[in-house]
């Protein structure tokens, strides 16, 4: 087993050993033969800037302090909606799980909700809540707490039987055999819910940003782009590609803090 | 020795767990079916009681009607210690055929043995029955492992060592080796007999392995047919401590073997 070699290291490197090194070189090849081709003429796009183009659009951005405050709005509306996303997804979804009858009554409502496309929920929040941050997170809530609940439900459905056996003959109570047995077990299913929760609220928030209130980094691209600025507009297209990337990262990051055991297999598959 | 050697409508009084007209169904409507039928038996206080069937017969079902994880049909008189069960009765635990889902992954080998104690007795006493029970099964040094750190044999030791933490009256053990090479199977026959002399436990075992049946148990129960009902019962009267080797030589334990293999084969056939 490699995690007692792995704890004892210090964080620092261990971080910088998770990097797929090939694969982060394959990348930056792909934009030094984007570069190339646009100087050597191959390429001729009015509104598709070089990278050294784009790199440099952003520099100017973060110089004049216009960049990192739109990311702060897009972060904090993502991981405020992600969390109240997954506080009621969690319980929503672990009582549909533990009880058969809430199960039978809530889930034709369930089927139909969920079943609808996210951003048809656009229209109707930004009707009922104006341009407002009350109704990015509305959305992003709405939304993100499916991945999340349904991943609960499953998860304790799908806790094996020979579980709950052992559970029955130990002569476990109901509640010790829900906090011993059940939430564990389905724990990895819950983290691989809340994971797709934090994509989607990122998405959501973005998208409530691009079409609803102006602010954060999705106006921000938007704006960009009718104001014809395509270098500024690639930048932003690409910080928030990365900002996904980091939010992901430290997600798995912490999952593999809180869980121990067999859990850890479910970051290293994701990773 | 007598074909049915308890009256079948009587309770016994002096046993421990005491079956009449032990009947179930599964299903509902056309689909449903009888599993088990006119079963009849006791178990006595320390026993090994093998309960030898072809798969599919009922076995699994009886234990866990026995251990209270099914409710058998009405008409079913099923008591332990002579009042009617409900529930899994105090005293009795089950050690499953699928070890690898019965353990808690995310528990250290220590932490799965104080499932079942961690609640009633204090830390200290925790810790010493852990360690008691974690040296009896051979896993001393193995407490902080995770079950995923363990070979199958090893787990399903550990296994019995939770069961065993309970310092249960009756084990109701539901084809434990089955999983096991033949090897691993051979050493932890060995050491249930060991831990059974040692502790004085009731074991009620199930096995489809005639051989198994004969070696470890000092009864034979014989379960066939469908709906299953009591084919066959036999006091094995071999020499203790048994031996893999002496024991399998032994001219009771070949006869019985035969005549257990012709009256399964038999019964099959017929």
């Amino acid at each position: 087993m490699t995690t007692q070699a792995q704890r004892a290291r210090p964080l620092g490197p261990r971080l910088l050993a998770k990097i797929n090194l090939p694969g982060v070189t394959f990348l930056i090849v792909l934009f030094a033969v984007w570069e190339a081709a646009d100087r050597a003429g191959l390429i001729d796009l009015m509104f598709l800037p070089r990278p050294s183009e784009i790199l440099s659009a952003g520099a100017t951005l973060i110089a004049q302090n216009a960049f990192l405050p739109t990311v702060g709005h897009t972060v904090s509306v993502t991981l405020t909606g992600w969390a109240i996303a997954s506080c009621s997804g969690l319980m929503i979804g672990f009582a549909l799980g533990m009880s058969r009858r809430v199960w039978v009554y809530s889930m034709s409502t369930i089927e139909l909700f969920r079943a609808l496309p996210s951003v048809v929920l656009l229209p109707i929040a930004v009707l009922v809540f104006g341009f407002s941050v009350q109704m990015e997170l509305v959305l992003v809530i709405v939304s993100a707490q499916w991945p999340v609940m349904v991943s609960a439900v499953d998860g304790v459905r799908l806790v094996p039987q020979g579980l709950r056996d052992t559970a029955t003959t130990l002569r476990l109570g109901r509640l010790e055999t829900a906090r011993k047995i059940i939430l564990p077990a389905a724990l990895p299913k819950v983290l691989v819910g809340l994971r797709l929760s934090l994509a989607l609220s990122l998405i959501l928030t973005v998208a409530a940003e691009m079409l609803g209130n102006p602010a954060g980094m999705g106006n921000a691209l938007v704006e960009a782009q009718e104001a014809l600025q395509a270098d500024q507009m690639f930048f932003y297209f690409l910080s928030i590609g990365l900002l996904g990337v980091l939010l992901n990262a430290a997600f798995v990051f912490l999952a593999r803090l809180i869980a121990p055991g067999h859990h850890l297999r479910f970051a290293e598959a994701g990773s | 020795m007598s074909e049915i050697t308890v009256d079948p409508v009587t309770p016994a009084t002096d046993a421990i767990f005491s079956c009449r007209n032990l009947a179930i169904e599964f299903g509902h409507g056309a689909h449903r079916r009888r599993i088990l039928q006119d079963v009849n038996f006791d178990v006595h206080q320390g026993e090994f009681l093998a309960l030898l069937g072809t798969s599919g017969v009922g076995k699994t079902t009886l234990l866990r009607i026995l251990g209270g994880l099914l409710a058998p049909s009405e008409g079913t008189q099923i008591h332990f210690d002579g009042a009617p069960i409900d529930g899994p009765p105090r005293g009795v635990i089950m050690v499953f055929q699928d070890y690898a889902s019965s353990l808690l992954t995310w528990r250290t080998v220590g932490r799965n043995v104080a499932l079942g104690i961690e609640n009633s007795l204090s830390k200290a006493e925790v810790a010493q029955r852990t360690r008691e029970v974690l040296d009896m099964v051979g896993l001393g040094d193995r407490i902080d492992d995770y079950p995923a750190q363990l070979s199958g044999g090893m787990q399903q030791r550990l296994q019995l060592a939770r069961a065993l933490a309970m310092r249960p009256r009756v084990l109701l053990m539901d084809e434990p080796f089955g999983a096991l090479d033949a090897m691993t199977k051979a050493n932890l026959q060995d050491e249930l007999l060991r831990i059974q002399r040692r502790t004085g436990t009731t074991v009620v075992f199930i096995t489809h392995d005639i051989e198994e049946a004969v070696y470890v148990s000092s009864r034979v129960i014989v379960l066939s047919g469908s709906p299953g009902r009591i084919l066959l019962e036999r006091d094995v009267d071999l020499p203790s401590p048994r031996n893999q080797v002496t024991t399998k030589e032994h001219p009771e334990y070949l006869r019985l073997r035969h005549e257990i293999y012709d009256a399964v084969s038999d019964h099959v056939n017929s």
